[in-house]
């Protein structure tokens, strides 16, 4: 009777652990639940993106054909330092002065164990293999073609992004990859009117105002062999200023 | 005045012994030498008693004075004055507080009628063993209705047990079941988890929504697969072998049995192809495209398609097996042979009952017999400390005898001299005679008990109580060995024929319940139903035949407590 007893308590707390241990494991499951992604950005719905990588591509100046396949590694890259539910887009600054990007899906990760926990493997390597990267190279081979504009406004560009609510100030991790010539050239302000690219700097200062200050620039310059007697060490000046004045960080970076 | 000398001498020797028997310091041997000694050894000293004092304290000259003006106490009066008493009632007060001291108080203990306490203490044994019987007797009657309903609950079990073994041709096997509950429930659920988890793995792969969606899957077919296989264990596969009372009925239930085994058989086939075809459904539709619903029509047009795919054809064998684990469980949860098991259950529980019973008295006569050794102890320890005590009293006073008799007599001196300051003073104020009883001793009649009277009074005591506890000594060991012979007397004698008594009791009670005859007429005051009643009777050709092996049982259980009981007297 008492071995009974025994053993009916023994194996009734081995059935309560086994319970136990499978409750808890379903609260960690759930705890530790992914986020849910919208089906076409693949941006989480359920919480905010944790940041955004934004490649303005300047296509106002025609450039050589060659530079095409650094500018895919270029952008490959930018696009392989976006996190998990971080948004990668690509803009194209043409002729038609549209801000609509081209591109612009969140990285859903890749896959693991976690994410297998809420959703199939395959469907985790579809979505990052052809909606995030597949598709962006897609689009990269469309805009490294060359192509020409009137005017280059870069700082109005810049700054209708940074009043988006896509790019604004609530985003954390902004980072903003232009591929450009940087020479300003609109009605507001054209560096090519200006001495030594004076007066650039309170433009931007004016454009981007606080909206600039946490956003990370990176500065790809495209020497495309017409500077019309603005070289690039006046342009590099010129931006230099002007970024240091809207407290922006900033790296200037050569295309090879 | 000899009256009066000896009510003075009775009032301080019964009060000399109550005090001066205080247990003894270790320092009294050297603490006697005087009052200076006793306060340098810290104990309690009176302060200084003299006529000086006395009169300082009593004012006796003003009082005197006084008194010698207004002509008192009157010429012809014969007792003391107001103020003569008062000096006498603190004169008798100094001796016992200086008794108190020297011979030693505190103790609170009476050591004249310490005779009388060991004469009545002699008698204390015999109560004690008194109690342990009638608490023994308690216990017996207490627990034997008990036992008794235990004993015929188990007979009636025994004989309903061995009925259905003679009835269905099981006395050539024993049942055969877990009887742990939860070890049952444990393997289920064990089972249970790892069909799910790896159904859940293997599924989870291929479904859109991960090892979560797998799992919840696995889940609701595992629950089919366990559910259906259980049933069938505990249902139709059980009933196959089942043959019925007297070989009828048997076939009877195989009509029900083996259809509902083929169902049950080809619905655990059904749920294994259906997680195979779900699975490999899911592995070759397009990403984009809905969870299969058509695994029916696949299972009927393309059965076998999906064991070309390992995981599953994994899933299927997964299935199936779950499903045989959970047929065997099902038939296994109680014995395979319907109805065996549940008459099995109630005879061990009866038994069990039955022994737990007779175990609560053996504890309960354990229990007295501690609580009768431990009171016995008690007098004995009381016993010898009372005679100890009163050897220290002894041996005290002769250390403090000579001071003792010494501070008496100048106690009393000092009250004389104080009654002679009131009288002189009183003499020569007043103008008529002083009364006559000025002339005589105030003290004349105080004698205090010598030491050597003390010590008489104490070594007398003493010699009283020797032989009370000499007394005292002997009916406790009688006591003890009275008290020891009979309990181990009722474990070697009066233990098994009083369970024997009640379980031959028991067996003829419900010998002779089923083997009455059935009166239609009266109401059915029996908890069987009267058709097994006759059942029974019409097997006690049978039973007879069994009574030989239940007696057999009946006695191992005996011996079994028995046993028990003796190995816990071992330990003692």
């Amino acid at each position: 009777m008492r071995d009974r007893d025994r053993a009916n308590r023994r194996y009734a707390m081995g059935t309560a652990g086994v319970i136990a241990a499978l409750l808890a494991l379903s609260v960690t499951v759930w705890a530790f639940r992914p986020a849910q992604l919208d089906p076409t950005t693949l941006c989480p719905t359920s919480r905010p993106i944790a940041g955004h990588t934004l490649v303005i591509l300047d296509r106002t100046d025609r450039w050589d054909p060659s530079i095409g396949a650094a500018l895919t590694d270029l952008v490959e890259n930018a696009q392989r330092n976006t996190k998990q539910y971080q948004k990668f887009s690509i803009v194209s600054l043409d002729a038609t002065g549209s801000t609509h990007p081209i591109f612009s899906i969140c990285n859903p990760g890749q896959p693991n164990f976690v994410s297998d926990l809420y959703r199939g493997r395959r469907y985790t390597e579809r979505d990052f293999d052809e909606k995030f990267v597949g598709a962006a190279d897609r689009v990269i081979e469309e805009v490294s073609a060359p192509a020409e504009a009137d005017s280059s406004p870069i700082v109005e560009y810049v700054h209708r992004w940074l009043g988006s609510d896509e790019f604004n100030e609530a985003i954390p991790d902004r980072r903003l990859v232009l591929v450009s010539d940087m020479r300003q050239n609109s009605p507001q302000y054209s560096i090519y009117a200006a001495r030594e690219g004076a007066g650039l700097s309170n433009v931007v200062k004016s454009e981007f105002g606080d909206a600039a200050r946490d956003v990370t620039f990176d500065v790809y310059f495209l020497a495309h062999g017409r500077d019309h007697n603005v070289s690039e060490n006046e342009v590099r000046a010129a931006w230099d200023e002007a970024f240091r004045d809207v407290g922006a960080s900033y790296r200037w970076r050569q295309i090879s | 005045m000899q009256a009066a000398r000896a009510a003075f001498r009775r009032r301080h020797l019964h009060m000399l012994p109550r005090f001066c028997l205080r247990r003894a310091r270790p320092v009294a041997a050297q603490c006697v030498g005087g009052r200076d000694q006793a306060h340098a050894c810290g104990r309690t000293v009176i302060s200084e008693f003299t006529a000086e004092q006395l009169d300082a304290e009593l004012k006796l000259t003003d009082r005197g004075a006084a008194d010698g003006r207004k002509n008192l106490p009157p010429s012809d009066e014969t007792r003391l004055s107001a103020t003569e008493a008062l000096i006498v009632n603190r004169v008798e007060g100094a001796l016992r507080q200086r008794s108190n001291e020297i011979l030693g108080v505190g103790s609170g203990q009476d050591f004249t009628t310490l005779p009388q306490d060991l004469e009545s203490l002699a008698s204390e044994p015999q109560t004690i063993l008194t109690q342990y019987r009638a608490k023994k007797a308690r216990a017996q009657s207490a627990i034997g209705l008990e036992l008794k309903h235990a004993q015929t609950d188990f007979a009636r079990a025994y004989r309903d047990y061995r009925a259905f073994r003679i009835q269905h041709r099981l006395t050539e096997r024993e049942p055969s079941y877990d009887n742990v509950f939860w070890r049952k429930v444990f393997l289920l659920a064990l089972m249970f988890t790892v069909e799910v988890a790896a159904n859940g793995w293997v599924i989870g792969q291929a479904s859109p929504g991960g090892l979560v969606q797998g799992w919840t899957t696995a889940l609701m077919i595992s629950i089919l697969v366990v559910l259906t296989g259980t049933l069938i264990g505990i249902g139709p596969w059980r009933y196959l072998n089942y043959q019925g009372a007297n070989g009828k009925n048997g076939a009877l239930h195989r009509l029900w049995a083996v259809p509902t085994l083929v169902i049950g058989a080809g619905l655990l086939t059904l749920f294994a192809f259906y997680i195979a075809h779900y699975r490999y459904a899911l592995s070759h539709s397009s990403l984009d495209a809905p969870v299969p619903d058509n695994i029916l029509t696949s299972i009927a047009t393309r059965p076998f398609e999906p064991f070309q795919q390992l995981e599953s054809l994994v899933l299927f064998i997964i299935a199936l097996l779950i499903g045989v684990f959970a047929i065997a469980r099902g038939a296994y949860w109680d014995e395979p042979y319907p109805g065996y098991g549940r008459r099995h259950r109630a005879v061990e529980e009866a038994r069990e009952r039955t022994r737990e019973t007779a175990q609560g008295l053996a504890r309960d006569v354990d229990h007295a017999k501690d609580v009768a050794d431990q009171a016995l102890s008690e007098v004995t320890v009381k016993s010898q400390e009372a005679v100890g005590s009163l050897r220290r009293a002894i041996a005290r006073t002769q250390d403090n005898a000579a001071l003792w008799d010494f501070t008496a007599a100048e106690i009393l001196s000092a009250g004389r001299e104080a009654v002679e300051i009131y009288r002189s003073a009183n003499s020569k104020q007043r103008r008529s005679a002083e009364p006559a009883y000025f002339r005589h001793d105030a003290f004349e009649h105080a004698e205090p008990p010598t030491s050597a009277e003390v010590l008489d009074t104490l070594t007398k005591a003493f010699s009283r109580a020797t032989s009370n506890i000499t007394a005292c000594k002997g009916e406790l060991a009688a006591a003890r060995a009275r008290l020891e012979a009979e309990y181990h007397s009722f474990y070697d004698d009066e233990l098994a024929p009083f369970l024997k008594g009640i379980e031959d009791n028991a067996h003829v009670a419900v010998r002779s319940e089923f083997s009455d005859p059935v009166d239609l007429t009266r109401p059915v005051e029996r908890s069987a139903p009267s058709s097994r009643r006759n059942e029974y009777s019409r097997n006690d050709s049978y039973a007879d035949d069994q009574d030989a092996s239940y007696a057999e049982d009946i006695e191992d259980g005996e011996e079994e407590i028995v046993s028990f009981s003796r190995k816990k007297k071992r330990a003692r």
